[in-house]
């Protein structure tokens, strides 16, 4: 459902989009790591066995493809110049409970966005929020709660943990603006349409941290920002 | 720089109040009776000091001393003390005083000067026969005056607030704390004398004494006119009194007595905690005690004998011994009863001055104390 | 005979001339005269704010038109003109209607003049009538029949006006019905525009124009502004609050508000000085506020020459040195020392809450004061010096009574000599080797000093045997039980914990102490094992009060294995700083010693006489000597109980009433600050003994003051402490009155603070240091930060926010008492304070008080559920509802998965739980503890929705009764529905 002030905000973007698509490149690149990654280790099921232990769990919160490219980075414009928001979603991106994990583990939605948190486990999960700008919350989802919906209004980077399954952990980012992206398996990434101009691009992993590095997008076609995060 | 605080330094040393005096008295004498004091020698050195009667070299004078006076502002701690808003009307005092002095003294002797060379005095050329009409000549004078001087007073209040201060708080009362400027003569000497002398019978003495003047000084001379050589023991020993002690405790009181009463060079910073020795001895213990080396009598008319002895002296032997001696003339022409009540007086005066040296140079405390009848001298 | 004109002294022109010059200057002179009187600074300020005001409203008028043309202001214009349109086609019914009104009207007029003319006239006839009839008149009867005839006219009259006004309304609907739709119109923009008459009437009151304007000018001008000027000083008189000028005292009367034109008002928060609205309004100033400014004014607060209306009279005071640089050049400001309460530095503003919060732990919104507070109460200030509002509080340091049984002399000597070279963080401060000893021979007579100290403790110390540890300690397991049974609340090991920079900065003070507050609340333990002897700190953790009875150190329960593993591991602490790097150990100076007691013992006896006395002294008996004169020098009794010292009186000066100090009352030497308080408050405390620069003293004739390197913020914080420290006296009734709420609260308060509560539990939102150290631990098993910031609530000790109106006062008190385990898988253990009975009950009184509940006495509900609410509680337990048992422990039954997912025992809840909090609880647990890890089942935002759909009705109030009286009865043996398993 989109409100009436998601329109609001939406409409002008749109209109700003059709005027100037020339003056917009595009950034793509891998991000990789130098050091050689962690075989992801067995998580131990130390609760509800029968839901959880049913599929194997691998720790997946720092994943690495064979030629060292890293999932789940998030990667951003630390301060684009237009005043662009992220389009919403056309329908509410899922938080699914499946398993004792959250899946996705990592990913971006748009600021003001309504997002389901959906629980096919049948047991009491429990959504804990660890965030920096938004409202935290902790709201118990048992069996006959298979949704429950989550707005989130300001930019943020959200830590989700549920506290009865101490090892599920799940990252929801918030985006203020559109240039966001998500590595891949491969750890490949784009940012469509920026802006022509030089930004600050920022790299950001669970695990690794955050590191920033100074790119330039043309005014037409696009410019490579692979990254490699050092070895830890 | 060097040689500006070099002066400073020395003035501060001149300021302290036993070699002020002294300077004081000296530079008095000198500028009123140019060469005619004392040895030849010393007629022969200040008789130069005559020179200033010459109004341009007075003005001379004067213009100089406001330009020292000028430059001395550029001292802070200076400025602050002569800038206080009630110090200003005495600093204003001492210029207009001094220059009072000196033109009534400067035309005495034009007069002096016109006598002998058998012209009319200056009084006598100006009005003609001796008379003016009051009004105008007097009247309509005294309304300008009048005006300009509410003008001034004017401006003046605008430009300097009336200095008020907090609520009078007993845990901070100001220091130094000082009798209004006119009375700092009567605090100065109360730091000399018992309060009963200090506060009741030399004011009494002096209002006395004013009082008697014209009956002490029959002397005709110069009525009506300025003059000097006629009176000059009597304008002398009036200004000795009027300037060199009341104005000149005024002006100590009022720029040198700093924070607890204590003295400090026109240049010296006012500091709180400055401490000076203050070790007064009485007569009594310096004879019996210092000199003869034996304690002192229980008996307080033997113990106080010799302070006794001194007073009597100075108030019973000199009078007579002036009359015979030094003062010989006087005391014919004025006959007895005149010339000891105006010896009385001077003596009474000349006290003052005297007792404030021995304090200075011998921490003398009191000639006669006999606390037991609350009795010092 | 006449004189002629030609023969006056002077020319008379000439004085004309002059009399006509200084006529019209003493004119000029009167003028400017007026106007100096006139123009005074605060008219400026007061004419610069009209003009303010006028821009600010011009521009809300702005506003507000701009508002108006988006909406429909068009639209009911045209709807105006399209009504008039109608009605005009109307017109002649229009006209001829209003004509028959009008003449309705003439009619009624009249016919309404005779009827109360008739009227008037019946009551005077029937006065008249009485009269006659009673003294039997013949007039009598002629007069009652006049009276008959009025009444009948009187009754047709009435008549006739009932029709009359039958009629008009029937015209006036009439009227309506064709002029209504304008009316209605015209009424709707009325509305819509009302807010710009509002707007438009306020700028003619504020900027008035034409004759208005003139009228103002007027009125505010010089010689006729005595009859009603705009411009005025503004002031309020507080009676309640009067002025001690010493000898008397006289009502307030702030004026501040003269020139602060704003300070009550909204909307001016970005304008410069004066026109600033205050901060805070909802706090101060504000009408609605706890300190509104009708009744507190300014100066109380402030401080300040209240009615002064120029700003150095006012007494404004710069805080620090560019700001005065500015007024003096803005303002012409300069330092007024005439008034005895010069106005607080805006950094200092706090100094002015104390006068009137008195008796409280901290004052609320007064970050600065309340750590001025803490530190003068940390710092031990009060040891020295008398002060107000610190007065019987123990002594900070340890008792000396036994000293030899708990460390070395060697270390007492390189400890006293400094104290930070053996422990950089310690509260001790330094006595020894500061700037005004550092004459030639003061080394050597403090080294001598140094050892007397050492000579008279041991001296008088008293041995105490304590047991040696049996057996060998496990310095590993030592180790893990100092980092997680709680130590960590109130010790910290720095060396071990912080990163060397953040030391390193710590010591030069340019950076705060990088460990939290109540963590230093006891000794730094880095080195501990260069300090204590072993069996000191076995004995000592085993049982603190047996060393120390008034010691805060609380009783862990430690086993013996526990104690001794302990030991080895502190013992295992030692200091590593090079022997070189040390504080030299003071030698043996027989000749200082021997001048040093010359000096105290000639101002009593004659120096034969001393020599004697000091000759028949042992070297022993000379070092003792020395020492105790220079404990009683230094008073260490003022922080430390020392055998010998323990009556001997403070040896500071009183700073009950430092605040009121004069400048000129303090000595500054020949420091260069500025010859304020505060100034020298500040200096004094970052360098105590500087005011003896350049001074000649003997040695025991000098400052005494230790130096306790503080930094700027501490010093500046203390230094608003002392200036809060007034003579003021402010009147009961305007001081903040404690309710006997209050009151249990505050004692409640105090000894959270007394025993750092704080240290392990969150309380009034501040505390809970230990949890920094909890993190440590899990981010040295591997945890990243994240993960260690997740789980550190599970394993730290709870938050004990709402915990009056949690648990129940008897449990509460039973526990303080007593404690036992409630999350026993927790690693770190609330001690035994050995609370006497009155301390336990004032805490369980002040946690009660604070969330209101009735203290002592509450009634508990006996009746368990039974039937559906039974089958429904245990229901909703269940794993597919809301599972608790996943969580919470039931008596000898866990939870499974680890600990730190572990929830307390709710068999233990019905002695311990509050049943309404229980209900409170499962509603909303976020709400009485944010952070918590129990889950929100209800949703606040919609309860209904969130409820299990399918027990009792999906009512969530009823479930949640239901599941509170089940837990209420869990545990309990009599319910009998123990059996009842989910």
């Amino acid at each position: 459902m989109i409100t009436k002030r998601t329109m609001a905000l939406v409409s002008p973007a749109l209109v700003v989009l059709a005027l100037a698509p020339a003056a917009a490149g595009e950034i793509v690149g891998k991000v990789k790591y130098a050091g050689n990654a962690p075989a992801p280790a067995q998580i131990a099921i130390t609760k509800d066995q029968a839901v959880c232990g049913k599929a194997p769990h691998l720790e997946d919160s720092f994943l690495v493809s064979a030629d060292k490219g890293v999932k789940n980075v998030v990667i951003s414009i630390s301060d684009p110049k237009d005043g662009k928001k992220m389009a919403p979603a056309a329908s509410n991106p899922k938080i699914d409970q499946n398993g004792c994990r959250f899946v996705p583990r990592v990913q971006i939605v748009p600021a003001g966005q309504t997002v389901d948190i959906v629980n096919d486990d049948g047991i009491l999960h429990n959504i804990h929020s660890w965030p920096k700008n938004n409202v935290p919350f902790n709201k118990a989802q048992p069996k006959f709660r298979k949704v429950m919906t989550e707005t989130f209004e300001k930019p943020d980077v959200i830590k989700i943990t549920c506290d009865v399954h101490s090892w599920m952990q799940g990252w929801l980012i918030v985006a203020g603006h559109p240039y966001y992206a998500l590595s891949d398996d491969k750890g490949n990434f784009k940012i469509a349409d920026v802006p022509a101009g030089t930004y600050a691009l920022e790299y950001w992993h669970e695990k690794l941290g955050k590191q920033t590095k100074q790119v330039t997008v043309p005014a037409t076609g696009a410019v490579t920002a692979d990254f490699e995060f050092a070895a830890k | 720089m060097g040689v500006v605080d070099a002066v400073k330094h020395a003035v501060n040393w001149l300021s302290e109040p036993s070699r002020f005096f002294v300077l004081t008295v000296l530079g008095f004498l000198a500028v009123v009776y140019p060469g005619e004091l004392g040895p030849a020698w010393v007629r022969r050195v200040t008789r130069p000091l005559a020179a200033i009667y010459k109004p341009r070299v007075g003005g001379i004078v004067f213009l100089l001393i406001g330009v020292l006076f000028v430059l001395a502002c550029f001292d802070p701690s200076f400025l602050l003390i002569v800038g206080k808003p009630d110090n200003v009307p005495i600093a204003g005092m001492i210029f207009l005083v001094a220059f009072f002095v000196w033109f009534a003294l400067q035309q005495g002797r034009e007069n002096d000067r016109r006598l002998e060379a058998g012209e009319p005095v200056i009084e006598k050329r100006e009005s003609g026969d001796g008379k003016v009409l009051v009004w105008p000549d007097l009247v309509y004078i005294e309304f300008l005056c009048m005006i300009f001087w509410t003008i001034f007073l004017i401006v003046w209040s605008i430009y300097l607030k009336a200095p008020i201060e907090q609520p009078a708080n007993p845990s901070k009362t100001p220091n130094p704390s000082k009798a209004p400027w006119y009375f700092l003569g009567l605090q100065e000497m109360l730091v000399y004398f018992d309060p009963w002398i200090a506060g009741v019978l030399l004011p009494g003495l002096i209002i006395v004494g004013l009082c008697a003047i014209p009956y002490i000084d029959t002397n005709r001379k110069g009525n009506g006119f300025y003059v000097f050589r006629g009176r000059r023991l009597e304008i002398g020993l009036f200004l000795f009194g009027f300037v060199v002690l009341w104005v000149w405790l005024i002006i100590i009181g009022t720029f040198l007595r700093g924070p607890n009463q204590n003295f400090f060079g026109p240049f010296e910073p006012w500091d709180v905690h400055k401490l000076v020795p203050l070790i007064n001895v009485d007569l009594s213990q310096i004879i019996w005690v210092k000199l003869l080396g034996m304690g002192l009598p229980k008996n307080a008319l033997v113990r106080e004998f010799f302070g006794l002895l001194l007073v009597a002296a100075y108030f019973l032997v000199l009078p007579p011994l002036m009359a015979r001696r030094f003062m010989k003339g006087f005391h014919e022409k004025m006959g007895p009863a005149r010339f000891h009540v105006m010896v009385l007086l001077f003596l009474t005066m000349m006290s003052l001055p005297i007792k404030m040296m021995l304090r200075w140079m011998f921490n003398l405390h009191y000639l006669v104390t006999i606390p037991e009848i609350f009795f010092n001298i | 005979m006449p004189k002629t004109i030609d023969e006056y002294l002077r020319k008379i022109s000439a004085l004309n001339l002059i009399f006509a010059i200084g006529s019209l200057a003493l004119l000029a002179v009167m003028g400017w005269m007026v106007y100096d009187d006139y123009a005074r600074g605060w008219k400026g300020y007061q004419q610069a704010f009209v003009r303010l005001e006028a821009e600010k409203t011009r521009a809300a008028l702005k506003a507000e038109q701009d508002r108006l043309d988006t909406t429909g202001m068009q639209g009911l214009k045209e709807e105006l003109a399209s009504a008039r349109e109608q009605a005009a086609q109307q017109e002649s019914g229009r006209a001829q209607a209003e004509a028959r009104l009008k003449a309705i009207n003439l009619e009624n007029y009249r016919d309404d003049l005779s009827f109360r003319t008739a009227k008037s006239t019946y009551d005077a006839r029937r006065f008249d009538y009485e009269e006659a009839h009673e003294r039997g008149l013949s007039s009598a009867a002629k007069l009652g029949t006049e009276m008959a005839a009025l009444d009948k006219q009187m009754a047709t009259l009435r008549v006739r006006l009932q029709e009359q006004e039958k009629d008009r309304a029937v015209f006036e609907a009439q009227l309506r019905g064709v002029t209504g739709k304008v009316d209605e119109a015209q009424k709707k923009i009325a509305d819509l525009t009302a807010g710009i008459g509002r707007l438009e009437k306020k700028l003619k009151a504020v900027a008035p124009t034409g004759l208005m304007h003139l009228a103002t000018e007027l009125l505010n001008a010089p010689l006729l502004d005595f009859v009603a000027p705009s411009l005025k000083i503004q002031q309020v008189v507080l009676n309640s609050m009067p002025i001690d000028i010493n000898f008397t005292s006289i009502p307030r009367a702030d004026r501040c508000q003269t020139c602060h034109l704003a300070a009550d008002t909204k909307g001016f928060e970005a304008e410069k000085q004066p026109f600033r609205t205050h901060p805070r309004l909802d706090l101060f100033v504000g009408g609605s506020s706890k300190h509104p400014i009708d009744r507190f004014g300014c100066t109380p607060c402030h401080a300040g020459r209240d009615r002064a209306v120029e700003f150095t009279y006012a007494t404004h005071t710069p805080d620090g040195e560019e700001q005065a640089k500015e007024w003096e050049h803005g303002y012409r400001w300069e330092r007024d020392d005439h008034w005895d309460t010069p106005m607080l530095a805006r950094s200092r503003t706090e100094a002015g809450c104390l006068k009137c919060h008195q008796g409280v732990v901290s004052v609320p919104e007064a970050p600065a004061l309340n750590h001025g507070v803490a530190l003068v109460e940390r710092s031990g200030c009060f040891g020295c010096h008398k002060m107000r509002g610190f007065t019987d509080l123990r002594r900070i340091g340890p008792p000396l009574g036994r000293i030899t049984s708990k460390t070395s002399p060697e270390w007492m000597a390189r400890w006293i000599k400094n104290p930070k070279s053996f422990r950089p963080s310690t509260k001790m401060p330094r006595f020894f080797g500061l700037e005004n000893q550092q004459g030639p021979g003061d080394a050597d007579r403090e080294d001598a000093e140094v050892l007397g100290i050492i000579a008279y403790l041991t001296q008088h110390a008293e041995k105490q045997s304590t047991p040696p540890p049996q057996g060998q300690g496990d310095l590993r397991r030592g180790e893990r039980l100092v980092k997680n049974v709680g130590c960590m609340g109130c010790h910290a090991i720095e060396t071990d914990e912080v990163p060397v920079e953040a030391l390193k900065a710590r010591d030069a003070r340019t950076a705060p102490d990088p460990v939290a507050w109540q963590r230093r609340f006891g000794p730094d333990l880095s080195r501990i094992g260069s300090k204590a002897r072993p069996e000191w700190i076995y004995g000592w953790i085993r049982n603190p009060k047996s060393y120390n009875p008034e010691t805060r150190m609380p009783n862990l329960r430690l086993t013996e294995q526990e104690a001794q593993d302990i030991t080895a591991y502190l013992m295992s602490l030692k200091d590593n700083t090079p022997p070189d790097q040390r504080v030299a150990a003071p030698k043996p100076q027989p000749e200082a010693r021997h001048r040093a007691l010359m000096i105290y013992l000639s101002q009593r006896m004659p120096p034969e006489d001393a020599e004697a006395r000091l000759k028949a002294m042992s070297e022993r008996e000379q070092d003792v000597f020395l020492g105790e004169k220079t404990i009683g020098r230094y008073g260490c009794f003022g922080c430390h109980l020392i055998p010998g010292f323990e009556t001997t009186p403070a040896i500071g000066v009183d700073l009950s009433e430092e605040g009121s100090k004069h400048a000129d009352l303090l000595y500054f030497g020949y420091v260069p600050v500025a010859h304020t308080a505060p100034a020298w408050f500040f200096q004094k405390l970052k360098e105590p003994r500087c005011f003896d620069r350049g001074k000649v003293a003997e040695f025991n004739e000098r400052l005494r003051m230790p130096r306790f390197d503080f930094t700027d913020e501490d010093a500046a914080a203390i230094t608003t402490v002392l200036q809060a420290l007034t003579k003021e006296k402010m009147p009961l009734e305007s001081m903040r009155r404690l309710s006997a709420r209050d009151v249990a609260v505050e004692a409640g308060r105090k000894l959270i603070r007394d025993y750092n509560c704080q240290g392990c539990h969150i309380i009034d939102g501040a505390g809970g240091a230990i949890r920094q150290s909890i993190a440590r631990n899990l981010i040295a098993l591997g945890r990243t930060e994240d993960e260690a910031s997740t789980l550190v609530p599970g394993l730290a000790p709870p938050l004990l926010e709402g915990e009056g109106g949690k648990v129940q006062p008897d449990w509460l008190f039973h526990f303080l008492k007593g404690p036992t385990p409630i999350r026993p898988w927790l690693a770190v253990r609330m001690p035994t304070f050995g609370f006497t009975d009155q301390e336990a009950n004032a805490l369980v009184h002040g946690f009660a008080s604070k969330d209101d509940l009735n203290f002592p006495f509450q009634t508990l509900p006996q009746e368990p559920p039974r039937g559906t609410e039974l089958q429904a509680a245990v229901k909703m337990f269940g794993p597919d509802y809301f599972n608790c048992w996943n969580c919470h422990q039931r008596g000898a039954q866990k939870p499974s998965g680890p600990p730190e997912g572990w929830a307390p025992d709710l068999n233990l809840a019905h002695q311990r739980l509050n049943p309404d909090w229980i209900g409170r609880w499962i509603e909303n647990p976020q709400k009485l503890m944010p952070g918590t890890r129990m889950p929100t089942f209800y949703d606040p935002a919609d309860p209904k929705g969130s409820a299990p759909p399918d027990v009792l009705g999906g009512d969530p109030h009823r479930q949640i009764e239901a599941l509170r009286d089940y837990v209420f009865t869990l545990g309990l043996k009599r319910t009998g529905i123990m059996g009842a398993q989910p």
